[in-house]
């Protein structure tokens, strides 16, 4: 034991310490109760302004842009899920079957890791460079038009990493033990893919795929110059839809633009930003609770086998 | 003697589950009391609640009183309880940070202590903790590059510099080699001169080796308790054994 | 042991092959992107030289008009300068993270040290909520509610108190040097409307840093006489150093690509801001805004200059995403934590 100099120790007040500590709490608290409040605020007024207009011949009704009513938003809605789904198209298989590669024990490690780090920089890319390439590529060069396809591949550009991702990360949830046991049991790659990853992976990839869409529902820059905009019905194949394909964010963005000529585009753009809100917040719930819906389904389904 | 920490009728509950149920207990000044028991049987808790680690989880219920020093915890702030009654935990924890860092963390945290001082106090309580001889030249290393015993020891210094009254040790030498825990436990013969030590462990051996006072705990009761070597020793000895094997493995 | 006889393996050789191929799609995208914008932006970059990048006039020349020269097409008296763009992008993009990482500090440090462990994971989950509006409500709603508020409430009121300060004190009249002045729409307007966007990606990544650091640490810094604020303190400042840098990285680089918010709330002009106020633009908003106006140009060479300004801003963009991840884990994915 040492008995060198002794210093003598000024300590700090334990009044002051906590009095800090409560500072820290108190603006925590104020700056949450402020981010609240702008939540709600912009909740409350896309809903206060879309309820009192909405009404089910708007949501069913083509829209004009023209004279003084504008029409509904009914292309909007089928114009987005139709971009949406051809999104799909060309963002879920190369998402899961790239995320089958990236967890197969034997596939390269350099690979693998380069896979990961090309799809995190896809995320990354600026939609509207991914619009304007798209309006280049696909529009312009390959002379697809305004399109339903060449919208669909912007989306998919931006709705694969997010599947990719989540896919990837359920499947490495897998025990190892597993997949060891029916490699040793002579099942092949594709069998371990379909009997083992993708089964037991079920809910990882559906929650991947709501959360991509849920993005790509929401997104409008891809689409200005790729999806172009039509409010003259439905796209009746994939290229040269005349003037392009209509969606939701479009009468959001144009609404107030178009407000002074046409006074109900600002109510239309209200119920377009409220119905999206509505769309995207049931996807992210149903993304979240995939886990235990799958559950509750395979329990039904075992049930009445 | 006066005891310096006194738990009277503990009970501590997490949720519906009861931890310790109806704990006394002195804690004596310039001794080892070691609290002996299988895992899961409330010992961390009971070291936990003594410095008010249990306040950060709202989930805790505890009623019954600890004094120390007299006084009740809860009437000290929780900045003088914790400077007051140091901690070791069971796997050392360094800070990502060069040694000296790590030891002058306590100190710049509660005082005013300029470089000059600083640097004397690092070194006092790296040389109670049996470790300035291996480190004075490199006190800029930084401490996750020590070996287990070495962390353990500089987490020892690093509760020292604030002079404790107590230090409670939460199975300090659980995860380190025979070696190491040998050091540890030699240290902690030295440290009851100057400090009080409260043991935690369900090391029968070390318990014989270290301890003065003896209390036994199971299910979140004190089932026994004596001094030392004796109680240790005596007939009931093999039955302890069996008893402490059977429920620690 | 691979199959020796190749025809009897041959669906899962396909499989295989099937799955290495969709696995080369991401890095397949983003060198189409690469070479097809380097491609189209080859006129602009040899036309514009590094001019592009520090001129301030933006003109597509007189419309028809066109002139060939060594092989490159352009419109008379055409001159393409980004750096008005260049500095309202990186202008409004700090000053949101300026206002958005203080916000997801305390915010975590809130949720994390004071919150019971019940209502914490609901907050997190309604502080995700906003990562999942789409950019293009937050402009409406920017439209809408902040310019008026803006325009309104906060630029009279700066007027009036402040006029002389420099940088805040703005001169809100409608025209400034022989340009309208859109009230509002100026760089504070979008700098506030990103930051919203960017608070869910920064304080995903604090929060993650706070719940997977370990417990022996928390209780390492606690049982010294801690106070939590100190705790987390340390946390963020010190042992989460890299995820707290990343994710502020992660914030910008989401910042900087944003579209159509910056392009609502501001004015789509080429001004090179003067103080918080001034009206601005930014190159993703200004391509977004102005592109259908490259298509009236017969030689190109507009259509060029965008090809150009999104090649920069790509760029910049993935370097400051690419570090970001890479500083602060890749657990984080746009509101969704995992891993």
């Amino acid at each position: 034991m040492t008995e060198g100099e002794t210093v003598t120790v000024k300590w700090r007040k334990a009044s002051i310490r906590s009095a800090k500590d409560t500072a820290v709490r108190i603006v925590g608290y104020i700056i949450l109760f402020i981010l609240f409040a702008v939540l709600a605020a912009i909740f409350y007024e896309i809903a206060d302004g879309a309820l009192s207009n909405i009404t089910w011949q708007i949501l069913t009704t083509s829209n004009t842009f023209e004279g003084t009513t504008g029409g509904g938003i009914y292309e909007a809605i089928a114009g987005t899920w139709m971009l949406v789904g051809t999104g799909l198209l060309f963002s879920v298989p190369p998402g899961i079957l790239g995320s089958l590669y990236v967890v197969r024990a034997k596939s390269s490690k350099t690979l693998s890791s380069l896979v990961r780090l090309f799809t995190d920089i896809l995320t990354s890319v600026p939609s509207i460079v991914i619009g304007l390439f798209g309006y280049l590529f696909m529009v312009y060069y390959l002379g697809w038009g305004f399109s339903l396809i060449a919208g669909g591949i912007a989306l998919a550009i931006m709705m694969l990493p997010y599947i990719f991702r989540v896919a990837e990360l359920s499947m490495k949830a897998i025990p190892v033990e597993q997949i060891h046991n029916a490699y040793a049991l002579g099942a092949d790659d594709f069998q371990v893919a379909t009997r083992i990853y993708i089964p037991q992976a079920l809910s990882g990839v559906l929650s991947g795929i709501m959360l991509a869409i849920s993005i790509a529902a929401g997104e409008t820059a891809q689409l200005l110059y790729t999806a172009g905009w039509n409010a003259g019905g439905l796209p009746s194949g994939f290229t040269n839809n005349n003037l392009g394909v209509g969606y939701l964010t479009y009468i959001v963005y144009n609404g107030l633009l178009q407000g002074s000529a046409i006074p109900n585009a600002t109510n239309l753009a209200y119920i377009a930003a409220f119905v999206l809100i509505v769309t995207i917040l049931v996807l992210v719930l149903l993304s979240k609770s995939m886990n235990r819906i799958v559950k509750k389904l395979s329990q039904i389904m075992r049930g009445t086998r | 003697m006066e005891p310096i920490i006194k738990l009277e009728k503990l009970e501590v509950s997490s949720g519906k589950k009861k931890i310790l149920d109806g704990v006394n207990l002195e804690i004596h000044k310039n001794s080892i009391n070691t609290v002996l028991g299988p895992s899961g049987g409330g010992k961390s808790t009971l070291l936990r609640t003594i410095n008010r680690l249990t306040d950060l989880d709202p989930a805790f219920r505890i009623s019954g009183t600890i004094s120390f020093n007299g006084k009740k915890v809860t009437e000290y702030s929780e900045v003088e309880l914790r400077r007051r009654i140091g901690m070791i935990f069971q796997r050392p924890n360094p800070f990502p940070m060069p040694i000296y860092d790590n030891v002058a963390f306590g100190m710049r945290l509660q005082s005013y202590v300029q470089k000059k001082d600083l640097d004397v106090l690092v070194e006092q309580s790296l040389t109670d903790a049996g470790l300035w001889e291996e480190v004075k030249g490199e006190l800029k290393r930084d401490a996750i590059t020590l070996s287990g015993g070495q962390q353990q020891r500089m987490c020892i210094a690093r509760a020292l510099i604030l002079r404790p009254d107590v230090i409670m040790m939460d199975e300090p030498t659980s995860s380190l080699d025979p070696t190491a825990k040998s050091r540890i436990e030699d240290l902690m013969l030295d440290l009851k001169e100057k400090y009080t030590v409260i043991l935690v462990t369900h090391d029968i051996a070390q318990a014989k080796k270290v301890s003065d006072y003896t209390s036994l705990i199971y299910n979140g009761k004190i089932v026994a308790s004596g001094e030392g070597g004796e109680f240790l020793e005596d007939s009931a000895s093999d039955s302890l054994k069996s008893f402490l094997g059977e429920v620690s493995v | 042991m691979e199959q020796l006889n190749p025809f009897f393996n041959l669906k899962n050789f396909s499989f295989k092959a099937l799955i290495l191929i969709m696995a080369l799609v991401p890095a397949f995208i983003i060198a189409s992107v690469v070479t097809f914008l380097l491609y189209y932006s080859f006129p602009s970059i040899i036309y514009n030289g590094l001019n592009f990048f520090t001129s301030k006039i933006w003109n597509d020349g007189s419309s028809g008009v066109i002139l060939h020269n060594n092989g490159i097409s352009y419109q008379s008296g055409a001159v393409y300068g980004i750096y008005p763009l260049v500095l309202g992008t990186v202008l409004i993009s700090l000053i949101a993270l300026l206002i958005a990482f203080p916000v997801s500090f305390f915010v975590t440090l809130n949720v994390e040290l004071y919150m019971p462990k019940k209502i914490r994971g609901t907050l997190i989950s309604f502080i995700e909520l906003f990562a999942g509006i789409p950019s293009v409500v937050y402009g409406f709603w920017g439209l809408l509610v902040l310019i008026p508020w803006l325009q309104n409430t906060v630029e009279p009121w700066i007027g009036t108190h402040f006029s002389g300060i420099p940088l805040i004190g703005g001169v809100f009249t409608s025209e400034i040097s022989g340009r309208a002045y859109y009230p509002g729409q100026g760089l504070l307007a979008g700098a506030l409307i990103l930051s919203i966007m960017i608070i869910p990606i920064i304080t995903a990544v604090m929060t993650n840093s706070f719940e997977t650091a370990p417990k022996e640490i928390k209780d390492g810094i606690y049982s010294l006489g801690g106070t939590r604020w100190e705790m987390g303190k340390y946390l963020l400042v010190h042992h989460s150093k890299a995820a707290t840098y990343g994710g502020a990285l992660l914030g910008l680089g989401r910042a900087l690509g944003e579209t159509m918010a910056v392009l609502m709330v501001t004015s789509a002009l080429l001004l090179v801001p003067s103080n918080l106020f001034s009206n601005v633009s930014t190159v993703a908003a200004y391509i977004a805004a102005q592109l259908d106006s490259a298509f009236f140009d017969q030689s190109g060479m507009t259509t060029a200059a965008f090809a150009e300004a999104a090649l920069a801003l790509m760029g910049v963009s993935l370097l400051v995403n690419v570090i970001g991840r890479k500083i602060a884990g890749r657990g984080v994915l746009r509101g969704y934590q995992n891993d």
